[in-house]
């Protein structure tokens, strides 16, 4: 087995049968991540003591014959806003260097660890999450593994990049408008917006709470379907947190697709993209030979709203230290959490109320329908740097114009997979797969009969020095 | 508010809620209401400042020239 490209089922399953130590497969992510990390700026910390501690651990749990857990031996790393017990949990700030280290770790992470995971670090992000491309003025910029010239995307570029170039299996992320999404689009993975409230977010520095979600990437769907599985579930300390149970999502992944309506969206998720980004969704659609269309109401709308409210109560989580040390943000989220502090209140409330009225416009759209397609991003990875960018003819704002599809879904908490369509010769390009709330199994049982025949698909990147031809 | 005398929501007219070229007005609007909330901008701020909270301005303008239904209510429930 190439520790290297193997998934996380493959290898939990090896060390679980006593085939592989838990300890060489943490110390070679160790060191790919020695070897490779320098050149992408994924990690802004390791913990390699711990993790080899850790992996000690599994492996006297295997040798004594005990159970491991379902990912047991397999390194993980996790957004640098997950309290991981012993860091500071940072957020991509400077501020929160100053906060005394986490005492305890994040639900997500303790539910990973549960499984047997093993955690080797936390992974680089825009500042607060208020972000599309993680840029960050303090830890800077994260590399896409595709083409290190390019943006991994944000706001969970570590997150994308690291398991991009391989040097974990899987990692966590968090989205609020698309920060999961998007950079596993651009990176080239698959990546999990659950439903709200589907995965604790204790011990997650908040963005905008309306709007928060918890989820992996990875390179796989079974790894994908394995991690969420894991995590999914009620917590009764999140005071978002459903409290419907577990509803895994492994036992029927290869169930395929007969049964399910899909449909591509229609009206503003066709229009405002490159075509190379309409033709991947395009892909998708023939693979499951889905021909109806289907237009999901005030869409834009919907984005508009999500800015609102993101912008709103991103300012008031920041709003003592905006007030007493604006200089230590980074420029590239001060300025719009300031703007957001100055909305009037009928903005925030208008905003809403009409997720209330889209939300059930939205339920009644699937009562018709069990998946839509749609694009991740209207564009592969910009530039590094880039303010401006031309899309379908129209120039727009680089950073923000990459959430064009994923906040109003995001909006209203429906569970979202992004698919990573591939591309030969060409930048990676990700294809949303969206569902009904609480219906993860159904959207990845979708993934993985793309996965199957090859039309979906995320194999380690790793030229790094050498931009891939652009078709 | 001094600056928005002349704009108003008002989608019947069809006219944006801010005129865009209106920079002064929103920069005026920026430092009264940033004062009284005890937010310090940077004078090299404000202008991006303005220009985001002019984005986010056209954006509130998107939505709130939809007509929701006065019986819609706002999406959090609070249990007591």
């Amino acid at each position: 087995m190439n520790l290297g490209t193997a998934d996380a089922v493959s290898l939990a399953s090896a060390v679980r049968a006593g085939e592989l130590r838990a300890r060489d497969v943490v110390a070679a992510a160790l060191e790919r991540i020695a070897a490779r990390d320098r050149a992408l700026n994924c990690f802004t910390a390791v913990v390699a003591d711990a993790a080899m501690a850790a992996a000690e651990r599994v492996d006297a749990t295997v040798g004594r014959g005990d159970d491991p857990g379902p990912l047991a031996g397999v390194p993980f790393a996790v957004k640098n806003l997950f309290d991981v017990a012993g860091l500071s949990t940072l957020a991509g700030s400077k501020i929160n260097r100053d906060r005394p280290a986490a005492r305890r770790d994040a639900a997500g992470v303790r539910a990973l660890r549960r499984a047997g995971a093993i955690l080797v670090g936390a992974l680089n992000m825009d500042e607060y999450a208020y972000g599309f491309t993680t840029e960050n003025s303090h830890y800077g910029p994260t590399r896409n593994p595709h083409d290190p010239t390019r943006t991994a995307g944000g706001s969970s570029g570590g997150s994308a990049a690291a398991v991009a170039a391989g040097l974990v299996p899987f990692s966590l992320g968090t989205d609020t408008n698309g920060s999961i999404r998007v950079p596993a689009a651009l990176c080239g993975v698959f990546g999990l917006k659950p439903t709200y409230g589907r995965v604790s977010r204790v011990g997650v520095v908040l963005f905008a709470p309306s709007l928060d979600h918890v989820g992996p990437l990875a390179r796989s769907t079974r790894d994908i379907a394995a991690s969420f599985d894991a995590l999914q579930g009620p917590d009764p300390d999140d005071p978002v947190c459903s409290e419907r149970p577990p509803e895994p999502c492994w036992p029927a992944l290869t169930q395929g697709v007969a049964d399910l309506r899909i449909a591509v969206a229609d009206g503003y998720f066709a229009e405002g993209a490159e075509p190379e980004a309409l033709a991947a969704v395009e892909t998708v659609a023939a693979a499951l030979g889905v021909t109806r269309r289907m237009v999901v109401p005030e869409a834009r709308r919907a984005r508009a709203a999500a800015m609102l409210i993101t912008a709103s109560e991103g300012a008031n989580q920041h709003l003592a230290d905006l007030r007493s040390r604006p200089g230590d943000f980074d420029l590239l989220t001060r300025d719009r959490f300031l703007a957001g502090a100055l909305l009037p209140a009928t903005f925030y409330v208008r905003a809403q109320r009409f997720r209330t009225w889209y939300r059930d416009r939205v339920r009644a759209l699937f009562a018709e329908v069990d998946v839509l397609l749609a694009p991740t991003t209207p564009c592969a990875a910009p530039p590094l740097g880039q303010e401006r960018m031309l899309i379908a003819g129209r120039e727009v704002l680089t950073r923000m114009h990459l959430g064009l599809y994923t906040q109003p879904l995001s909006f209203i908490g429906l569970p979202v997979v992004s698919v990573p369509v591939r591309q030969a010769g060409a930048l990676a390009l990700g294809v949303q797969l969206v569902g009904a709330p609480f219906t993860e199994a159904t959207l990845l049982r979708v993934a993985a009969a793309l996965e199957a025949v090859g039309v979906v698909a995320a194999p380690v990147a790793n030229r790094l020095d050498t931009p891939p031809a652009l078709a | 508010m001094g600056p928005y005398r002349k704009s108003r929501l008002s989608p019947a007219r069809g006219r944006p809620m801010v005129d865009q070229a209106d920079e002064q007005a929103i920069r005026a609007y920026v430092d009264e209401i940033a004062s009284r909330l005890d937010l310090s901008i940077d004078p090299a701020s404000r202008p991006l400042v303005a220009a985001h909270l002019a984005r986010l301005w056209t954006a509130a303008a998107v939505l709130m020239e939809f007509p929701l239904p006065e019986d819609v209510e706002p999406a959090q429930v609070f249990r007591p």
